[in-house]
């Protein structure tokens, strides 16, 4: 059986409701929260409603927040390699060889470095939610909402205000270990759509609100053993009104 | 997917940069929000300790994992006592010093001679298994060489192959796979004995390792080499190994080997010794024989397939001539053909000529007697003219002319009759 997650990220994002809880065995994480938003939707015909977090720095302990806006990190790209990088005996060049090697690299530097300012540029954002009423809420009754939104900068979201855009919405239902047993994910039937009324980038915090429908079906994850049960499937339409953390801010 | 990959790295790395506090509500976490959370590990780093432990790593020699103990090595006869193995049933079990020579050049440098047990266990196939640990100093494994060698005697040249799995499974005939996992796995400890307990990795296959790799360093593997073997004398076999080691590491997380450039040159002669107390040069000489050997049965299959090459060529040259033989032959038989052809036309050809030549004489022979008759009758006609005129001499050629032109009548009549 093939699996259900066809993008991979969407397994990153189940990995993340763990990663969460991996954060909170940080010592001295605190089991007061600050409250950035709400997301609230009718799920499997029950109204439901989660919260999103932000936890501020403390001590040695960073800030960290569950709904937040983040720019492309491109320091983990690594740098134009320079003329002494490649290997070549700079004695042996000739002085035509060794400036046909230079104009190269500037060329090269050039497309990177323009290449580095789109990426720079760009903007993503991520939405996950828990459930106040479930007593394990760090890895269980997660709700993850990631608009599929690539390559955008602020002014390219600005656009899409008002317009439905695909996203990946899954609900971790159960985990083991911290790790997602039973989740329930759009990616089945690749109906997932979101809709944002306003969004903001603001730094240290933007905004976002809108709505959100799909029709999430189950699937069982033991270990790295994935299978999709197509005739379990659950709506969920909502809306959200979160802050977003800037990261990185 | 690189968002998810951002969400995920920074939430496992705990956290984001420091946000500004703000008035918000707050929510205390319960108790129980705790309690399903991972157990914190730490990072991993595995040693050669765990690498014995991973799961599954041995699971291909279950079979045979307590002949496996890290203290025994199977050096002595008591080992297999200690296992509970009935000696009776291996009666002819025994084992023989073996002198050992180890060299290693190229990008590492080893030289070794000591001493070594070989233990040969009969087999009713006809082989049997000799397996020699050799201790080395600073190793803190041995060496471990295992083979199935059949006792008809005679000089045995077996490739060496680098591939572990190929003696997994248990091939049918052994014999066609010796050593090749043993040393291979030597290899693999060789030149990480803190690492690495060669009589683990004999079962190994790329499929049992982790996808995290348990090689944490640079490790080595046997890109080819050669096993020679004589079993002609009753002190036991004499074996010698050489194979090329090529040094590989693996990219983080990765199981794909990598060569990293180093190589070096294994050598192990393997000598009873007895023979070797008795001439400390027998060993060598061996070898120096056993190369001489080996050179004689190069030669000769070289001239084996020399001699092929030239009757072949000469059977090339043969079906070379019988094919021009008949490509000759075709060739005349057309030329014949043609010939005879060409003549029967030319016959034809004359033949048509004749008939056409006498066809045109008669016709000549008829136009002929035709004019004549034609002038025979004129001058009839003139003869009557003169008769009337000049009775005298016209009656004279009037009868001339009568009898010509009968003649010339005859002849015409004659002449189309044929």
């Amino acid at each position: 059986m093939p699996t259900p997650f066809a993008d991979p990220r969407s397994l990153a994002m189940m990995i993340c409701a763990c990663s969460l809880a991996c954060a909170a065995h940080a010592e001295g994480f605190p089991t007061d929260v600050e409250v950035l938003g709400e997301v609230t939707a009718v799920f499997d015909g029950s109204e439901r409603h989660w919260l999103t977090f932000h936890m501020p720095a403390e001590g040695t302990r960073e800030a960290t927040a569950t709904a937040y806006w983040s720019g492309f990190d491109t320091s983990v790209l690594p740098e134009q390699p320079g003329i002494g990088d490649l290997g070549v005996d700079l004695d042996t060049l000739s002085a035509d060889e060794r400036a046909m090697i230079e104009m190269m690299q500037a060329q090269m530097a050039q497309i990177q470095s323009s290449v580095m300012d789109d990426l720079a540029a760009e903007v993503s954002i991520s939405l996950q939610a828990h459930d106040p009423e479930n007593p394990a809420l760090l890895t269980e009754g997660v709700l993850i909402l990631a608009p599929a939104g690539f390559n955008l900068r602020p002014e390219d979201w600005a656009d899409l205000l008002g317009q439905p855009i695909e996203a990946e919405i899954t609900y971790v239902e159960e985990s083991t270990g911290g790790l997602p047993s039973i989740l329930y994910t759009s990616d089945a039937r690749s109906d997932g759509e979101l809709i944002f009324d306003t969004l903001s980038f603001d730094s240290p915090f933007g905004r976002a609100t809108g709505q959100f429908s799909s029709t999430l079906c189950r699937v069982e994850m033991q270990g790295m053993q994935i299978t999709e049960d197509p005739d379990d499937c659950r709506a969920i339409d909502g809306r959200f009104d979160t802050e977003l953390m800037a990261d990185g801010a | 997917m690189k968002r998810a990959l951002t969400l995920a790295l920074l939430v496992a790395a705990g956290l984001a940069a420091l946000a500004q506090a703000q008035d918000r509500p707050t929510f205390t976490l319960p108790d129980t929000a705790m309690e399903n959370l991972p157990p914190l590990r730490p990072p991993i780093d595995i040693s050669g300790a765990d690498i014995v432990t991973l799961d599954g790593l041995l699971d291909t020699i279950d079979s045979i994992s307590d002949a496996f103990d890290e203290s025994v090595h199977l050096d002595n006869i008591e080992a297999f006592t200690a296992m509970g193995v009935d000696l009776a049933v291996m009666p002819e079990l025994f084992r023989k010093q073996m002198h050992v020579s180890v060299r290693v050049s190229g990008d590492w440098s080893l030289e070794h001679e000591g001493r070594a047990r070989n233990l040969i266990i009969p087999f009713q196939d006809g082989t049997s298994l000799h397996r020699i640990n050799i201790h080395l100093p600073g190793y803190a494994y041995p060496w471990v060489f295992a083979t199935r060698l059949p006792e008809d005697g005679g000089v045995i040249r077996y490739p060496l192959i680098s591939q572990l799995a190929s003696a997994l499974g248990n091939p049918p005939d052994l014999r066609n796979q010796p050593l090749t996992a043993a040393f291979g796995a030597a290899a693999l400890h060789m030149f990480r004995p803190d690492r690495f307990d060669g009589r683990q990795m004999i079962g190994l296959d790329w499929s049992d390792i982790d996808a995290d790799s348990p090689f944490d360093g640079p490790y080595t593997l046997v890109e080819q080499g050669s096993f020679h073997a004589s079993l002609r004398f009753a002190e036991g076999p004499l074996m010698q190994i050489r194979a090329v080691i090529g040094e590989y590491d693996d990219p983080p997380g990765g199981i794909i080997p990598r060569p990293t450039g180093r190589v070096g040159l294994v050598e192990v002669l393997l000598c009873p010794s007895a023979l070797q107390d008795m001439s400390r040069a027998f060993c060598a000489d061996w070898l120096t024989e056993h190369e001489a050997e080996l050179e004689k049965a190069v030669t000769e299959a070289e001239d084996a397939v020399r001699r092929a090459e030239e009757k072949l060529q000469e059977l090339l040259i043969r079906a070379e001539v019988e094919r021009q033989q008949a490509e000759l032959e075709r060739r005349v038989r057309e030329t014949v053909e043609r010939v005879e052809r060409e003549v029967a036309a030319e016959l034809e050809r004359q033949e048509t000529l004749e008939l056409a030549r006498r066809l045109r004489d008669d016709a000549m022979r008829e136009a002929e007697a035709a004019l004549e008759r034609q002038l025979a009758e004129l001058e009839l006609r003139l003869a009557e003219s003169e008769m009337l005129t000049q009775p005298a001499s016209g009656t004279a050629r009037y009868t001339n002319a009568a009898s010509r032109y009968a003649d010339a009548l005859r002849n015409e009549a004659l002449i189309n009759l044929r």
